[in-house]
């Protein structure tokens, strides 16, 4: 065991960075991890349990915090009354606490549980079962800075708990979140392994820059969320309003997501293994028509255009049979998903601690394969919270995140999801290529390559690897002579690297030059392997100054806290290209030629310091009060321009606190109205924008055969640039109704963005230079947002329901608009939603030539089945007999949905658990365009649908969802128009889970304290309102080219002993 | 208590350093910043060798040469709208391509807004340079010469807007943002007097040649040659002849045509400009979407069946003139002005190794046999003709698919000089004089043809030198802007045509087609059948055709007061 602890963890990690490998998911390799981890930390475990044997016996008290269904409870605190000896439970329910006197009263407080009073009487084992009670008036809640009583708090802020977010099989916390609170609004956009985060928009779209909310994890800012592991996760806080984000107010204006992690408690180690094991499959994707129907559509569209037709029936006949390569049916779809990629994940964690050292230990693995070869994710992460009481009245904290991901993409990957070359091709290249001939050499579509030749293992890879460092230490000093009062120094160091490797090999591909003879020419590429490398390093430094204090005087309660921060980064970045190598066996930077090789690297650097201050006042708990500010300087504001002032209000009234209200409603338990306004910041805009630079160009010019360098003027300066300011009101309500059967949180709100740093429309090109930004925009945003909450046991049966709702409506007030579009009320942006789609308005199809000549005039080459456009307007304000660019007016919502609502239920019954959390959006739209919209698009295919719905001379119906065909788009039919715009309106089953905890008494003789074993569904069911939205319905799919979005069934089991 | 105090010292720490903000004063470390560059004269001249970039043609996929009657392009990205049309559409039977372009707003084409764009930064950076070298007080003779080199290309830009956009705002320094930018356009003849003072001042501190290390940077010569191009446009005629004769022999006619555009030939006696390509970071890909699909190109760009009808045969006549000695209507590509060699590919002629194959014909069993050239995929000629010039074969290790050319593209040549000089004098006398004909049979001999017949009327020599000009710098990117500048709707033609032509091969004895050793079909005879239709081009020709491009409509909205050129101001 002694070899094992000396065994450095990176060894562990560097065993599995064995490049292109071909092995089944790293099962074995977890439990070898598993093992080694879990007996390194028995050994830690044992020692602190060593340290609770030394206190006098007479005065322990053990016992264990279980729910109605035997569950343990864990975190819960255990408070001998009337004194500070105070506990929680660890991970297995289990509690010490060394009591003043054994005749003492317990009281035990659980997050969404009714307290209870205990009376010791002597026993020295305690066990506490706790009843559900969803709104406790005494629950906590992290908000910035600390802790506040969920009673008397006055801002707007949602608590999403570790059990709700660990129930989803998802590689990324930030999609767990969708549906679970109300304020969040969100959309996964890519579902790309290692890149699949969700965007997350608090409350919706309020400006015209970066919408991003502030992530904050375990109280340090500007932290990465992907970085945390979700089985590490104890809760995530969403802060909405002015008062709550105040403390980081000069950067909340988009909100702020507090993630706290596990922590140890005083009690014997408890030893948990988190385990499930899925398989994928896309959860939707379009259909293409099989190579007959292509070629009988293209000569379909041929014949709409008076062209010749290039497929005969004796060919149609061929590909309708698909017996040889030349004449195949081949659904691309098909020929590159991976069937059942893995998705896996185990978390082995200890945690527990004596009265001097608490601690929580965890290692964690996370593995995706992707959809198509070589595409994964693989993610180790480690993570150490350790607590110290080194004197009675300070306290170290000391945590630490280790963090190294793997993930891989096809070559021609590296652009994204956009362009990558592997998902255009599934949804362009016609089904009439085959994809490998008789020879089985690949065969190229001449339009997009090949895309299956393009994922071979031989054509190359693109790699990211990913290691970071996350530490903090804080030191805690409550002097005994200042009750309340807490001083806090904390220091930070994070480090992250990142390294791209990308080998590109080109393929030789072979064109078919003859179908009918099968003649096959080879397609030499024309350069040789190329090899590229780019590392990043990164480093963020934070010194933090805190000051709480907490006193309460007769029914006055008042607390305060002061905060300094200085925050310094800096970043370099290296890069080194080598190219046309002469074999492909090597893939390194040194087995490249020096010929044609290139470098390329700089170093950004920056600091941040801020003041925050924080007063509250309550009166009986039932006047409340609460002041806020923060004042801040950022290096990306000239001096002078640097500071930025954000004060907040709030006050609360707990009306179910007054005796008027408690005489005559009694079917109300709790009622609180709060409000609150303040302003918060942004600066989240390019660095040095208030200085003219000038840089040197990546072209060169030549003279006399040789190269010299060029430069120019980078930027025009803006010496005035500083915050963007959001000014921000909420009205709320807090209710509990019924003894806590029915809960209720509501928020109005209104956000007012100003000083919004974007360029100006109005300035005109001879300007010549991209005008620097200038806090010209102007964006409100107003919605509301509620909670409805349902809870009831009977007996042995358990059951809850929650709706969560968030609707947020924006205007663009001033976005520096061109003058020509701002004076003219049709095509005006100003006073419109951010973001909303423009285009024409469209009046169904011409069916007619007669209908052609007396309408609008929208260009030559207008044919039957072609799409009618509404003349609206034109240069006077008038419709013009002319369709163009004056028409052109609001035809949709935005791509980020406007309301979006989440149901999440539960039940239990005796050892069996049941959860379903359903999530959807609406107010969405997709404005189709490319290979989405248009058959025969670049050469490309047609979609089932636009077969199935198209116009027909035949069937000449005004109202056909495609319009005739043609063997490329014209460019009438491809406008943006509302023809072309879906409804994005959408309902997900996004996870349901059923389970089944074992017996506590058939454990306890394996030594087991807790097994559960579960069956999941991520993402099972989604119902799309528009029948002729085929991608998924969160997917980038304007274009129709997407990383299909992941369905996953899995089987885990949650062990603890 | 050591502890707590070692606390309390950190804290006063933390808070001492807060007192002052210098931590928030930083400097980029990836950019120059304003303060630093211009005082270095190495630095300096970085920001001009930047403007010599600006010279690359705009028009790199031939898109212009394609509105004439010179060229059918497979490939308009975006110009169709250039000149007013609104729209066509193109069908070809033989070929089964087709195409189509159309765009509702023709003041709202994003090339034509791009350019106006993309030309003014380009200016800004001129001036940025013109401005910040002219402000140092001790300036040595290579920051005058920085300055020279910088007002020539300040000329040159405003050049390419005037003969786009006719007069546009003048600016001679960079604006700020507290600076007026509603500017108004400038009068077309302030716009030239401002170009001429430019290249006047330029041409007196560039030196005649630069040595070996410096070859390609602004000539004296350059800017001369410039400033009478701008002075031809503008018809001031005297002038062009009075700015001409100071370049006149100071250069020489190179002795093949053909090979004038290799890259062995760079920087000949003829070339007065260029733009240096030079692999692999410059290059130009303008080639790659004019050759032929069989060499790996795109197939855009088609000479025209009238452009291919102006090459004279060697005699002097034209090609289909019965009384001449080299007439051959089996193959009608021998005996014919030399530059037809060096501008256009066709049937049966051999480029880069192999034989081109714009035919068809059928085998025994009457199924018709495409040629590679128009079988090989979609991006086959529409005309027949693929382009040749600039395409040069030389060069070892071309790369097939994108055919990145590092020739330099020519911008000013001495035949430009000799024809330019010979129309401007030709407009400023009643009649021609010698000088007038000597200059337009210098270019004929180099091209193997017979001097000009003697006793032209004043008319009749400007056709014989527009139709100089049209031959001599087809696909020069000028062709056009001549064109327009002569006001000449006729070269705006519907019916650039095209040939088709019909193959007998060889057969055997099954009815397939015999092949040679290279596996190319034998071809025995041919048939050419020229067609006058080939596409609907539907220009506004008849009423209000305007000799300029429309301002982008995106600019108007954004600057009121500039005023729309012409018809453009109503957009039908």
């Amino acid at each position: 065991m002694m070899n094992i602890k000396k065994l450095p963890v990176s060894i562990l990690l560097d065993a599995r960075t064995q490049q292109n490998r071909k092995r089944p998911p790293s099962l074995w390799h977890s439990c070898v991890i598993v093992i080694l981890i879990m007996n390194t930390l028995c050994v830690t475990g044992y020692s602190a349990k060593g340290n609770v044997a030394n206190v006098q016996q007479e005065r322990i008290i053990q016992g264990q915090v279980t729910d109605q269904s035997g569950r343990p409870l864990s975190g819960a605190s255990v408070t001998e009354k009337g004194t500070t000896n105070a506990t929680s439970t660890a991970a297995d329910g289990t509690y010490t606490l060394e009591v003043s006197s054994r005749k003492g009263i317990l009281l035990i407080n659980y997050v969404g549980y009714a307290s209870q009073e205990i009376p010791i009487d002597g026993k020295r084992q305690v066990n506490v079962t706790m009843t559900e009670q969803l709104s406790d008036l005494d629950e906590v809640v992290v908000v910035g800075y600390g802790v506040a009583k969920k009673a008397t708090l006055t801002s707007s802020v949602s608590t999403i708990k570790s059990e709700e977010i660990i129930k989803n099989t998802v590689g990324d916390v930030s999609n767990a979140l969708a549906g679970k609170a109300p304020g969040i609004i969100a959309r996964n956009w890519n579902a790309e392994p290692g890149a699949d985060a969700t965007t997350l928009y608090i409350r919706g779209v309020s400006t015209t820059g970066d919408n991003n909310p502030l992530i904050v994890v375990d109280g340090i800012p500007d932290r990465n969320m992907s970085l945390v592991d979700i089985n590490d996760i104890e809760s995530v806080t969403i802060l909405k309003d002015a008062s709550a984000v105040a403390p980081y107010g000069s950067r909340g204006a988009n909100g702020v997501i507090l993630i706290t992690t596990k922590r140890g408690a005083t009690g014997k180690p408890t030893i948990s293994y988190n385990l499930y094991h899925g398989t994928e499959k896309p959860t939707r994707l379009p259909e293409y028509a099989s190579s007959a129907d292509y070629a009988r559509m293209f000569n379909e569209a041929s014949k709409n255009e008076g062209a010749p037709i290039k497929f005969s029936e004796a060919e149609i006949a061929k590909y309708q049979e698909a017996a040889s390569p030349e004449y195949p049916n081949t659904q691309w779809w098909d020929e590159i998903i991976r069937k059942n990629p893995v998705q896996a994940s185990h978390n082995v964690s200890v945690s527990g601690g004596g009265t001097d050292l608490k601690y929580y230990l965890s290692l964690g693995t996370f593995r995706q394969d992707g959809f198509f070869n070589n595409t994964d994710f693989e993610r180790y992460n480690l993570r150490a919270n350790i607590d110290a009481n080194i004197t009675k009245e300070i306290t170290v904290s000391f945590d630490i995140l280790g963090y190294s991901a793997d993930k891989n993409r096809p070559v021609r990957g590296e652009e994204g999801y956009e362009t990558a070359a592997y998902l255009e091709a599934p949804v362009r290249i016609p089904s009439i290529y085959p994809v490998r001939n008789a020879d089985g050499q690949f065969v190229s579509s001449g339009i997009a390559g090949n895309p299956v030749a393009l994922l071979e293992d031989n054509a190359g890879y693109n790699k990211s690897s990913y290691r970071d460092f996350n530490g903090s230490v804080t030191f805690k000093y409550s002097p005994s002579y200042a009750p309340g009062l807490d001083l806090k120094v904390l220091g930070v160091y994070d480090y992250h690297n990142e390294v791209k490797t990308k080998w590109e090999v080109p393929v030789t591909l072979w064109g078919l030059i003859d179908r009918e003879n099968a003649l096959y020419q080879e397609q030499v590429p024309g350069a040789g392997p190329s090899y590229y490398k780019k590392a990043l390093f990164g480093n963020n430094k934070q010194l933090e100054f805190q000051a709480n204090y907490s006193r309460q005087i007769g029914d006055h309660q008042l607390t305060g806290l002061f905060v300094f921060n200085r925050t310094e980064w800096d970043g370099d970045d290296l890069e080194g290209l080598r190219i046309n190598y002469a074999s492909s066996i090597v893939d390194q930077m040194f087995a490249g030629p020096s010929d044609g090789q290139s470098t390329d690297g700089n170093s950004t650097d920056g600091a941040r310091m801020g003041y925050v201050g924080r007063l509250t006042y309550d009166y009986q708990q039932k006047y409340l009060f609460e002041g806020n500010f923060r004042y801040d300087g950022s290096m990306k504001f000239a001096k002078g321009k640097r500071w930025g002032f954000f004060p907040s209000f709030a006050a609360g009234w707990r009306i179910s606190e007054e005796p008027f209200f408690k005489d005559n409603v009694s079917f109300i338990d709790n009622l609180k109205l709060r409000a609150s306004w303040g302003q918060a910041g942004n600066d989240r805009v390019g660095d040095y924008q208030f200085l003219s630079t000038y840089g040197f160009q990546e072209i060169p010019y030549s003279f006399g055969g040789k190269y010299v360098q060029t430069a120019k003027e980078s930027r025009l300066a803006n010496p005035d640039i500083t915050w963007e300011t959001a000014s921000m009101t909420d009205i709320g309500i807090d209710a509990s109704l019924f003894g806590g059967l029915l809960t209720l949180e509501a928020d109005y709100f209104h956000k007012k963005t100003t000083d919004i740093l974007r360029p100006t429309q109005k300035a005109s090109s001879v300007i010549g230079i991209s005008l620097p930004d200038e806090n010209i925009g102007i964006v409100e945003n107003k919605g509301f947002e509620f909670l409805i909450g349902h809870r009831k046991s009977f007996s042995d049966f358990n059951y809850h329901a929650n709706v969560t709702f968030t609707y947020s409506k924006n205007k663009a007030v001033e976005i520096a608009e061109a003058e020509g579009t701002l004076n003219d009320p049709i095509r005006r942006r100003t006073g419109r939603q951010l973001d909303a789609y423009y285009g024409y308005l469209s009046e169904g199809l011409f069916t007619n030539e007669e209908e052609i000549e007396n309408h609008a005039y929208q260009g030559t080459g207008v044919a039957l089945g072609d799409v009618k456009y509404r003349d609206i307007n034109g240069p006077d304000g008038i419709p013009d007999g002319v369709i163009d660019g004056y028409d052109q007016t609001l035809i949709g919502y935005s791509a980020v949905p406007g309301m979006i609502f989440g149901l999440n239920l539960g039940a239990s019954w005796k050892g069996f658990d049941l959860s379903m959390s359903f999530q959807g959006a609406t107010k969405v739209n997709y404005l189709f365009s490319s290979y989405a919209a248009n058959a025969f698009d670049n050469g490309g295919n047609i979609q089932h649908w636009q077969m199935e719905e198209r116009w027909t001379p035949e069937n000449n119906n005004p109202n056909a969802r495609y319009p005739r065909l043609t063997t490329s788009p014209v460019s009438n039919n491809t406008y943006a128009s509302d023809y072309w715009i879906r409804d994005g309106t959408y309902v997900r089953l996004r996870n349901i889970q059923l389970g089944y905890t074992f017996g506590q008494d058939w454990l306890k003789n394996i030594r087991i304290q807790n097994l559960r074993v579960f069956v999941t569904g991520q993402n099972l069911f989604t119902w799309v309102k528009d029948d002729l939205m085929r991608f998924d319905p969160e997917a980038t799919n304007d274009r129709g080219q997407f990383y299909p979005q992941t369905k996953v069934y899995s089987v885990g089991l949650n062990l603890s002993f | 208590m050591k502890k707590i105090s070692y606390i309390i010292y950190i804290i006063a720490v933390s808070l001492t350093a807060s007192c002052s903000d210098d931590l928030l004063d930083r400097k980029p470390l990836d950019q120059f910043s304003d303060l630093d560059f211009w005082e270095d004269a190495n630095l300096a001249a970085t920001a001009v060798n930047q403007l010599y970039l600006y010279l690359t043609p705009d028009d790199i996929f031939h898109d212009f040469e394609a509105l004439t009657h010179n060229s059918v392009n497979g490939i308009l990205w975006g110009f169709s709208h250039a000149r007013g049309q609104s729209g066509w559409n193109a069908t070809d039977a033989n070929t089964d391509r087709q195409w189509s372009s159309d765009m509702i707003h023709g003041n709202n084409d994003e090339a034509s807004s791009s350019i106006w764009k993309v030309t003014y930064r380009e200016i800004r950076d001129c001036n940025v340079a013109i401005l910040n070298l002219e402000a140092n007080e001790s300036k040595t003779e290579r920051m005058e010469q920085l300055i020279g080199e910088a007002k020539f290309m300040r000329a040159y830009l405003y050049h390419v807007l005037t003969r786009k956009y006719g007069g546009v705002p003048l600016l001679d320094k960079p604006l700020g943002l507290e600076d007026d930018l509603n500017l108004k356009r400038n009068t077309y003849k302030e716009c030239i007097d401002f170009i001429v003072e430019d290249l006047d001042d330029a041409a007196a501190v560039l030196p005649e040649t630069w040595g070996a290390a410096e070859r390609g940077r602004a000539t004296s010569g350059a800017a001369l040659a410039l400033k009478g191009r701008v002075q031809l446009y503008a018809e001031r005629w005297e002038d062009a002849v009075e700015t001409y004769e100071k370049v006149l022999g100071k250069y020489a006619l190179f002795n093949d045509y053909q090979t004038l555009f290799y890259v062995e030939n760079e920087g000949n006696q003829e070339v007065i400009l260029d733009v240096q390509f030079q692999s692999p970071d410059l290059v130009f890909y303008g080639n790659a979407q004019a050759v032929s699909p069989s060499q790996g190109g795109w197939g855009a760009g088609g000479p025209s069946q009238d452009l291919v009808n102006q090459y004279e045969l060697r005699d002097g006549k034209t090609w289909n003139d019965p009384t001449s000695a080299y007439y051959n209507p089996g193959n009608p590509y021998e005996n014919r002005d030399l530059r037809f060699y060096g501008t256009v590919q066709h049937d049966q002629g051999v480029y880069f190794g192999s034989r081109l194959e714009t035919g068809s014909g059928r085998d025994g069993n009457g199924n018709l046999i495409k040629g590679v050239d128009v079988e090989k995929n979609n991006d086959v000629t529409q005309t027949g003709y693929y382009l040749c010039k600039y395409m040069d074969v030389t060069q070892p290790n071309i790369d097939l698919v994108w055919w990145p050319a590092e020739t330099n593209q020519i911008i000013i040549r001495y035949a430009e000089v000799l024809l330019s000089y010979a129309e401007a004098r030709n407009e400023m006398l009643a009649a021609p004089d010698q000088n007038v004909y000597d200059r337009v049979n210098e270019v004929r001999t180099r091209a193997g043809l017979p001097d000009l017949p003697g006793g032209l009327t004043k008319e009749q020599m400007r056709e014989r030198i527009r139709k100089e000009r049209r031959i001599e710098f087809a696909f020069e990117y000028t062709y056009y802007y001549d064109c327009l500048r002569w006001k000449d709707k006729s070269r705006f033609t519907t019916n650039p045509g095209i040939v088709s032509i019909e193959y007998t091969y060889a057969l055997n004895a099954n009815g397939s087609v015999r092949t040679d050793e290279t596996n190319r079909k034998i071809v025995l005879s041919r048939a050419f059948v020229y067609k006058n239709y080939h596409e609907t081009r539907v220009f506004n020709l008849d009423t209000d055709f305007d000799w300029f491009f429309p301002i982008p409509q995106e600019e108007i909205d954004k600057n009121s007061s500039l005023v729309q050129n012409g018809t453009f101001r109503n957009e039908k």
